[in-house]
């Protein structure tokens, strides 16, 4: 997966953290939308991706570049209508998991090990809050690779 | 439902810790001019990676046969597929000259730590084991983390992040009975 056009160092670090600006907002909009236990459940996750999120904008600025801003809107549930229900919520945060978990696995070639372990707890993280958005988890026997692009 | 992220990275960075005092010993052997058989650090990395996902699968199918309800026969026959994926996988990393063993505690690999989860069989004979696979999973994934951060290939980095990441999510499938 690394091999051919891996992006650069800054490169994966700002694809992490886009993805992580994306979950922030994600889960903002779930835990304003959502009912209890999920709405405790996405506060707990927007910490977790706040934390990640201006880890990685340091990380980028320690390299020397410009982190990638926020964008102004992300995709929604709403977005095709509607009300969003339990399991629609449910499903969107379980995406935003599996976004983030592919942005890091990309993240987890970087050739700087500090960057690298970051990237590895990370995605550890990450899989494991994607399991508790799913009534039946199912997890990926490689978790952040792409479905077309598993290594066995 | 608990989630415990900080909880896990903080034993995580603790390991790391842990290992980055016992690497400090080893460099000390090899500064001495102690070398094992010829074996290169990537294949040291993917024989190691080998031997934690053979015994995580010994484990589950010694579990297996005992499963005490469908769910449990479910999680354990995922998760022994899983584990059957990544030995594949694994092998496919090794070099073809790389001596036929998946042991990495003799002399073609550095000598794994022994830990109570790592070091003894699988036991069926206590409620207990269900516990102790989830433990051997958790060090599973601090395991594969470190070595994802010695490896020089990127690939191989990125195939111990993943396989961090499934032992990971297989310790928290565990500990909540689901």
């Amino acid at each position: 997966m690394a091999e051919p056009d891996a992006p650069s160092l800054v490169e994966a670090l700002n694809t992490a953290l886009a993805s992580e600006h994306a979950a922030v907002h994600g889960y903002g909009f779930v835990g304003a939308t959502a009912e209890e236990p999920d709405r405790g459940h996405a506060a707990t996750a927007l910490d977790e991706h706040r934390h990640w999120r201006d880890a990685l904008r340091d990380a980028v600025l320690d390299q020397g570049a410009e982190p990638v801003p926020a964008e102004p809107g992300y995709p929604l549930p709403t977005d095709e209508g509607g009300s969003p229900d339990e399991v629609d919520l449910r499903v969107f945060a379980t995406e935003l998991e599996r976004d983030v978990c592919e942005a890091y696995l990309q993240l987890a070639a970087a050739t700087d090990e500090t960057v690298r372990t970051l990237a590895c707890i990370a995605l550890q993280e990450a899989t494991v809050r994607r399991l508790q958005w799913e009534p039946t988890p199912t997890l990926p026997a490689f978790p952040g690779y792409p479905e077309q692009d598993q290594p066995a | 439902m608990r989630w415990e992220a900080v909880r896990r990275r903080t034993v995580l960075l603790g390991a790391l810790a842990g290992a980055a005092v016992v690497g400090a010993g080893c460099r000390e052997h090899r500064e001495q001019g102690w070398h094992p058989r010829s074996i290169t650090p990537e294949a040291s990395a993917v024989l190691g990676a080998i031997a934690v996902e053979q015994r995580l699968l010994d484990h589950c199918e010694a579990l297996r046969e005992e499963a005490m309800d469908e769910e449990d026969e479910t999680l354990l026959t995922s998760a022994a597929d899983a584990h059957q994926r990544h030995l594949t996988a694994l092998r496919e990393r090794l070099p073809a000259d790389t001596p036929a063993t998946t042991d990495p505690s003799g002399e073609t690999a550095p000598p794994e730590r022994p830990t109570e989860t790592t070091a003894t069989p699988p036991s069926t004979d206590d409620g207990g084991s269900r516990s102790a696979l989830r433990v051997a999973a958790e060090d599973a994934a601090t395991t594969h983390l470190r070595r994802a951060g010695q490896v020089t290939d990127p690939g191989l980095a990125q195939l111990l992040a993943s396989l961090g990441a499934a032992a990971a999510g297989y310790a928290q499938l565990l500990a909540e009975g689901r």
